[in-house]
């Protein structure tokens, strides 16, 4: 047996590194697409949380007994029996519900807009989530949704 | 560095490394496969206590069926619908209101796997308000004007908010916040009036034709009810004339579009719009809505009392309506 030339193994470490470099690309982008996909499902169970609470919540008013701010990003409501004011805004990245007056809790993280539109009939609520990703990468979801006031 | 080459030149070692390997896998598998059981689960669960939801809402709604049947009545039979049912029980209240609680659940026998229950508080008044024949508009709702080519000639009364831009009402304004929710009319004693005159109009035939003016039996003084199973839209029209009842079980809408005249009156449990287009007197009659009014451009509304008196002389019921709604299971 003679050894390996020079040459060989010039050309077997060059295709040995395309291989590998092939493969590190698609581990590359699957791990991104990865992280990307966590990313926004994590965003969507932050919504959904967030939206379920409120609507539930805000069904329980009505037209008469809401305010939404002017620029339509904070609902201030009543419901029968709440006794003083429940208010739903977005603060510091995060869905606020604050009920009483002061007491406040967050039903969800990487909330960076909210909006209510408020109707005779129906409130219209939409939230954005944002984040950004290990690799600086930024994502954005949003979801609406209408409640009709039954009060 | 010697021992460890000869520890891996024993025999078996090999082995041993794939059941490691094998046993990480296996863990990993494992663990995904349980959170994506759990997942599974908890959109099942999701899924069903939406169900549940609606579930006791039809509760409510065949409550408040049989309410407008009879205010006496003080059961519900339990009903399976789909995967699961609902249980309805009415409770009589010392100011005559009944609260009807309501629960839905999955599946329909129990042990259940999701429960959801709702309280609702319903009346029947025993007449509509007192000024409730007197208005030009009366809303239950907001009021939307829109510029300043608008023209009511009669008064206003409204629950929730109305525009600055008020000039041009003719007429006394009163915001009262009780006139919410709108005075529900029996909708079975107006379709059945409407059906006796011919003037009845099912979900697919609100294009109309429409009477052409208010009087159907002046001599009897029962005027033309114009009962329809949706929304009104008389976009295109030119004269029509009657008492409008925008009815149907669900709340529908009233919108007028451009140079159209209505000689008559106009009852929405939803909203009502005008969009002005023309210089006709849109409405010589009154309007009543449930949730707003709104007026675009050069809408007109006169109050015309003769119409109003012959509705009012048709002593139409009040019908149960819901006027508090609450979901027992506080999502906080």
């Amino acid at each position: 047996m003679r050894a390996f030339t020079i040459v060989e193994l010039l050309v077997a470490m060059l295709i040995f590194g395309l291989i590998l470099g092939g493969i590190f690309g698609v581990v590359f982008v699957a791990d991104k697409s990865w992280d990307s996909t966590l990313g926004m499902l994590g965003m969507v169970q932050e919504i959904r949380q967030g939206m379920d609470g409120m609507t539930r919540e805000a069904r329980q008013s009505g037209f008469s007994q809401a305010t939404v701010s002017v620029g339509g990003e904070r609902l201030d409501f009543f419901t029968p029996g709440s006794g003083s004011v429940i208010s739903y805004y977005v603060q510091n990245n995060q869905l606020i519900r604050e009920h009483p007056n002061g007491t406040t809790k967050v039903l969800a993280n990487h909330i960076s807009q909210i909006s209510f539109i408020s109707t005779a009939s129906m409130l219209q609520i939409q939230i954005t989530a944002s984040k950004t990703t290990i690799g600086n990468r930024a994502l954005v979801t949003s979801s609406a949704q209408q409640v009709r006031w039954r009060n | 560095m010697e021992e460890l080459n000869q520890g891996m030149d024993k025999k078996g070692s090999v082995l041993v490394m794939c059941f490691m390997v094998i046993t990480v896998f296996s863990i990993m598998s494992a663990a995904m496969f349980a959170g994506s059981v759990s997942e599974n689960v908890f959109t099942k669960r999701y899924s069903e206590f939406t169900q549940a939801f609606w579930l006791a809402e039809a509760g409510a709604n065949k409550a408040l069926d049989e309410l407008r049947v009879s205010y006496a009545t003080t059961s519900v039979a339990d009903t399976a619908m789909g995967a699961g049912g609902y249980s309805a029980t009415i409770t009589n209240n010392p100011d005559g209101t009944r609260t009807v609680t309501s629960a839905g659940f999955i599946p329909y026998l129990a042990p259940f796997r999701v429960q959801r229950a709702i309280q609702v508080v319903m009346n029947k008044l025993p007449m509509v308000p007192p000024n409730f024949y007197n208005s030009a508009l009366y809303s239950a709702g907001n009021v939307v004007i829109k510029g300043n080519s608008y023209d009511i000639e009669g008064d206003v009364i409204y629950a929730g908010t109305i525009s600055s831009n008020t000039g041009n009402i003719d007429g006394t304004i009163t915001h009262d916040p009780a006139i919410s929710p709108l005075a529900s009319l029996s909708f079975n004693q107006l379709r059945a009036i409407s059906k006796s005159q011919g003037n009845y109009h099912n979900s697919s035939q609100l294009n109309g034709p429409f009477p052409n003016t208010f009087w159907y039996d002046e001599a009897a003084g029962i005027p033309n009810v114009v009962f329809l199973e949706g929304n009104l839209d008389l976009t295109g029209k030119t004269s029509v004339g009657g008492f409008f009842v925008v009815g149907g079980e669900v709340i529908y809408d009233a919108v007028i579009s451009g140079n159209v005249s209505v000689k008559g009156c106009i009852y929405t449990r939803g909203n009502f719009t005008i969009n002005g287009g023309g210089n006709a007197l849109n409405i010589d009659g009154g309007v009543w809505t449930g949730t707003g009014a709104t007026l675009n451009g050069n809408a007109k509304i006169d109050y015309h009392g003769t119409y109003m008196q012959a509705i009012q002389n048709l002593g139409i019921d009040t019908d149960v309506q819901v006027i508090s709604w609450i979901d027992t299971q506080n999502p906080y």
